[in-house]
């Protein structure tokens, strides 16, 4: 799993590459969790490049919206293919995490 | 004259004896996907198959105890895939806990149960079954998903 971390105006977006299975998610949510909640802003998540993602992976994006949710900082993803999206659908993520299309609807969405 | 001969068909199976590591999860899927690949499965069906594989693996080598030997087996009959994940472990039903309850908040929402509600949803049936005895006693996990 690859993951960048850029700052967009105020915004922390990170873009994950790979698999987020029960492996990945071992290795890279420490990493995940540290580059997002302690900046106490607002973040954007790019699952363009996502090609697989399982219970492990959702848990770690609920924990992090949740954490920064305590900074008062809003959560959105933004990109996921259709694979991706019926597991993210399936799991009722889109209750309380915004999924949409675009970087700029994502970054709408947490800034507005 | 040619006898008449009847061929019988049989559905293709996969069957899988595995050692009780993390690289199972991996190696399943590998052996499960190339399996597939030829027999026309849809890819949203595929990704299913993946997911469930992942769930019911990594639900087992978290939780189960004395865990040596995992038997996988896939098939494909009328339509749908079969997958049966069986262990030698301790007496064990990774179905048997309720879904989590719905939630429409971050604060709500769980970080656990995820993975059995997916198997649950994403198949059109599925079963835990204890079978054998004694030392030959196994936990059988079957589930079913339909190619569309």
């Amino acid at each position: 799993m690859d993951m960048q971390f850029t700052d967009v105006g105020g915004v922390t977006k990170a873009v994950l590459g790979g698999r987020l299975d029960s492996f990945s998610v071992g290795e890279v949510e420490t990493r995940f969790v540290a580059n997002i909640v302690p900046k106490e802003q607002p973040a954007v998540v790019d699952l363009s490049d996502v090609s697989f993602i399982a219970s492990l992976g959702i848990r770690m994006l609920i924990g992090t919206a949740r954490a920064l949710q305590r900074s008062n900082a809003r959560f959105a993803m933004f990109g996921a293919n259709d694979s991706v999206m019926e597991i993210i659908e399936t799991t009722s993520l889109t209750e309380i995490i915004p999924v949409v299309g675009t970087e700029a609807e994502a970054l709408a969405v947490v800034t507005a | 004259m040619k006898p008449d001969r009847t061929e019988a068909t049989e559905e293709p199976t996969l069957v899988l004896n595995l050692g009780n590591q993390p690289a199972v999860i991996e190696e399943s899927r590998f052996a499960v996907v190339a399996f597939l690949e030829p027999l026309g499965i849809v890819p949203r069906t595929m990704n299913r198959v993946e997911v469930v594989l992942e769930e019911l693996l990594s639900n087992l080598i978290r939780h189960g105890e004395n865990v040596n030997a995992i038997k996988i087996a896939a098939g494909y009959r009328d339509g749908a895939i079969d997958l049966v994940v069986e262990d030698d472990g301790a007496e064990f039903d990774p179905l048997g806990k309720p879904d989590p309850d719905p939630f429409t908040s971050l604060a709500e929402a769980p970080l656990g149960g995820l993975g059995i509600a997916l198997v649950r949803r994403l198949t059109c049936a599925s079963r835990y079954d204890r079978v054998g005895s004694g030392a030959a006693a196994r936990n059988r996990v079957s589930v079913s998903i339909t190619n569309r």
